[in-house]
């Protein structure tokens, strides 16, 4: 199979469903002639015109109202924000008209709309412009919540949000776009389950988008001392946490690594979660492993700091399983 | 018994005296050995005093704030055995005013690891592994971060995992709350999906096919192999190959013990293709009614990759005679086997058990169809797990 990037696996599933059905359209502020702000869309405008490739105004508002009309009258907008910082500007239009509408509506109307967008850390974009907001996205019922952390899952989680009857958020990561790997011919799981990346029976470590990358580096530079099975949570709104906790309930012990801040992060609705269901399988309290709670700062020193990486993630590990202090406290 | 003089050991290398901060066990108490009798601080951090003897405290020799060198006296106590190697006689009086005499011994105390408030430290792990057995956390010894008392500790090492394998045409959902029932006694649990069943996404033409993508999906550590119809001689065969890991088979209505099958079970199964012609079939199972909806929600997953599951069936079965015999990876299973079928099964024929290796403990449930784990769920759960008693252990 052939190398792809994630940015090319995006553009390759907004393409083929665009192809497969012609009520698909793309909107959002520079989408079209520029190819988007980090370079998603390029080519699309010529491929499939003005009326389905639409430039819009900056107004996050706009695009975001606009896409649910659609939505509602036929169409399936692929609305694209920026940035996920932007959220503030579109919470009214997602939270309260988008996410509502079919339950408010009685099940007559719905909203079948994907809203892309990325988010993270990593080219010191600053404290405006890299954020990790998934949780408020998990914490709206009505919405669904996709975070694809492999170039496969770029491509299938972007084709099955496409089919999804509701509002689908989807975010992806800016410091993954130039990633590289292979587009699977199948999903590595269905629509709103886990995928087990690597097998391992000392401890379980959940994670998504590119915190997924690290842990994945981590586990490997634990083995073969502590084999770690690493759960990639991908869909967050729908998920079906029973495959977490079959693992946690076989290691019984489990780390949650988010680069979102991490209090009231997603990393703690899973760790609640863990404490609940695994309580009598647990040798030691489910940890949450995520950025600092602070604004993202600029200085690319600082803002590496202040999330986690594949060596802190590789300490918590030790620490966790064989008690062995973390390298900074030696 | 005998009166004896504690003295201040070395706690670390490099100790030579130390603070007392708090004593832990009161004038007058019962202890036993492992307690922790005091908490000293030494010059690079504070170590509890252990008892390294069963005993009663008669005195404490210091106080809290005092500094106590090295083999200095700390107490004065009573404890049986030897009394030579614990320091010379006392020379003060006892009793004092201040010591109580011990009028009734504590019930046989604790020497586990526990935090300032008299809780044993034990992971939630260990404490359900203790209540499975019926067994106190008391008296034992933790291996865990802050001495902290650990499932192994307990010996829940040995337990393994449950593994269910649902039969052909089936898929994980079929067991119902069986899985529920295994975890209320403490088991762990998990589902696996045959090649192209339920969410599974694999395909398998041979039942040794089968048999081996199933077996690179067991957990690791001891199993607990359940099965179910095909599912049941898939168990038998994951058993022979895993070896000592395989803890118990349990099997119910296990194909392979016979060549009787229902030609229209199988044909019907691969050929449905309505809700009427579905519900039709599955009413072979005679695993209780199923309404319409139910059918309507099935039918469609039922359709989805129905060819995989076709290959399969023929590879197991073809006009009406079984392909496959589990009878020989059943006598080679090296752990204990038990199998349950219902008298009144369409689909395969109970007399077969007759071919089972005389140490098989089989039940017979009467009246009971294909799924005699649906109709008796307690028992199957029982069956699976019969040291895992809720009821017992509770």
């Amino acid at each position: 199979m052939t190398q792809t990037t994630y940015r090319d696996a995006l553009l390759q599933a907004l393409l083929d469903a665009m192809d497969a059905d012609e009520t698909v359209i793309l909107m959002g502020e520079e989408v079209g002639l520029y190819g988007g702000a980090y370079g998603v869309t390029k080519g699309m405008l010529d491929r499939f015109g003005a009326n389905r490739v639409i430039d819009t105004p900056i107004s996050e508002p706009a695009i975001v109202g606009a896409a649910i009309g659609a939505a509602m009258t036929g169409l399936r907008p692929v609305a694209e924000i920026m940035y996920v910082d932007f959220a503030g500007m579109v919470m009214d239009q997602l939270a309260n008209q988008a996410a509502k509408s079919r339950y408010m509506f009685g099940g007559q109307i719905g909203v079948p709309m994907v809203l892309r967008t990325q988010g993270g850390t990593g080219r010191s974009a600053a404290a405006q412009h890299s954020q990790s907001l998934e949780a408020w996205m998990m914490h709206t019922p009505g919405l669904r919540l996709c975070m694809p952390g492999t170039v496969s899952d770029a491509y299938h989680l972007l084709r099955d949000a496409m089919r999804q009857p509701d509002p689908v958020v989807f975010i992806e990561h800016k410091g993954l776009y130039t990633m590289k790997g292979e587009i699977g011919d199948v999903p590595d799981a269905p629509w709103g389950q886990p995928a087990i990346r690597r097998r391992g029976g000392d401890l379980t470590i959940a994670s998504y988008s590119r915190m997924l990358q690290e842990t994945l580096t981590a586990a490997e530079a634990l083995a073969p001392e502590i084999e770690t099975e690493v759960v990639d949570l991908r869909c967050l709104n729908p998920l079906d946490d029973g495959p977490l906790m079959d693992s946690v309930r076989r290691t019984g012990r489990c780390l949650i690594v988010t680069e979102a801040v991490t209090t009231c992060s997603v990393a703690s609705e899973i760790a609640a979660r863990v404490s609940e269901q695994c309580f009598d399988w647990l040798e030691e309290p489910p940890l949450r492993l995520g950025g600092e709670d602070i604004p993202i700062p600029v200085s690319p020193a600082l803002e590496r700091a202040s999330i986690p990486d594949a060596r802190l993630i590789e300490d918590v590990a030790r620490w966790l399983v064989a008690r062995e202090a973390p390298s900074w406290a030696a | 018994m005998g009166r004896v003089i504690l003295t201040l050991p070395r706690l670390g290398e490099t100790m030579e005296e130390a603070k007392v901060t708090e004593w832990l066990v009161v004038i007058g108490a019962v202890y036993a050995r492992g307690d922790v009798l005091l908490e000293v601080e030494t010059d690079k951090t504070v170590v509890e005093v252990p008892a390294l003897a069963a005993g009663t405290l008669l005195k404490q020799l210091v106080a809290p704030g005092d500094m106590v060198e090295l083999d200095a006296p700390i107490a004065e106590v009573e404890q049986e055995g030897d009394v030579s190697v614990a320091g010379p006689e006392p020379t003060a009086p006892i009793p004092t005013a201040d010591m109580p005499a011990p009028t009734k011994p504590a019930p046989t105390p604790p020497s586990a690891p526990r935090d300032a408030s008299g809780r044993i430290a034990a992971s939630p792990a260990a404490r359900a592994e203790a209540r499975r057995r019926g067994v106190s956390l008391s008296g034992m010894s933790g291996s865990g971060r802050r001495g902290r008392i650990t499932a192994d500790d307990v010996g829940g090492d040995d337990d393994g995992t449950v593994v269910l394998i649902h039969g052909l045409f089936d898929n994980s959902t079929g067991w119902r709350g069986l899985p529920q029932r295994l975890a209320r006694r403490g088991l762990a649990c998990i589902t696996l999906d045959l090649p192209g069943h339920g969410t599974d996404t694999t395909s398998a033409d041979t039942f040794d096919q089968a048999a081996a993508l199933l077996a690179d999906r067991l957990p690791i550590g001891p199993l607990h192999l359940v099965g179910h119809s095909l599912g049941a001689a898939l168990a038998a065969r994951l058993a022979t190959r895993i070896g000592a890991r395989a803890r118990s088979l349990t099997l119910f209505a296990p194909a392979g013990l016979g060549a009787a099958i229902s030609a229209d079970f199988l044909t019907g199964m691969a050929q449905a293709s309505s809700a009427e012609a579905l519900k039709t079939v599955l009413a072979l199972l005679d695993g209780g009614p199923i309404s319409d909806a139910a059918i309507a929600q099935q039918l469609p997953q039922h359709l989805a990759g129905l060819a995989v599951r076709s290959r399969l069936a023929e590879a197991v079965a073809r006009d009406g005679r079984q392909q496959i015999d589990a009878t020989a990876d059943i006598a080679a299973a090296p752990c204990p086997v038990t199998v349950v079928f219902g008298t009144a099964d369409r689909i395969l024929d109970w007399r077969d058990v007759a071919h089972l290796p005389a140490e098989t403990r089989i039940h017979l449930i009467p009246n009971a169809g294909h799924l005699p784990h649906l109709v008796r769920p307690d028992l199957a759960a029982a069956l699976i797990a019969p040291r895992h008693d809720p009821a017992e252990t509770a």
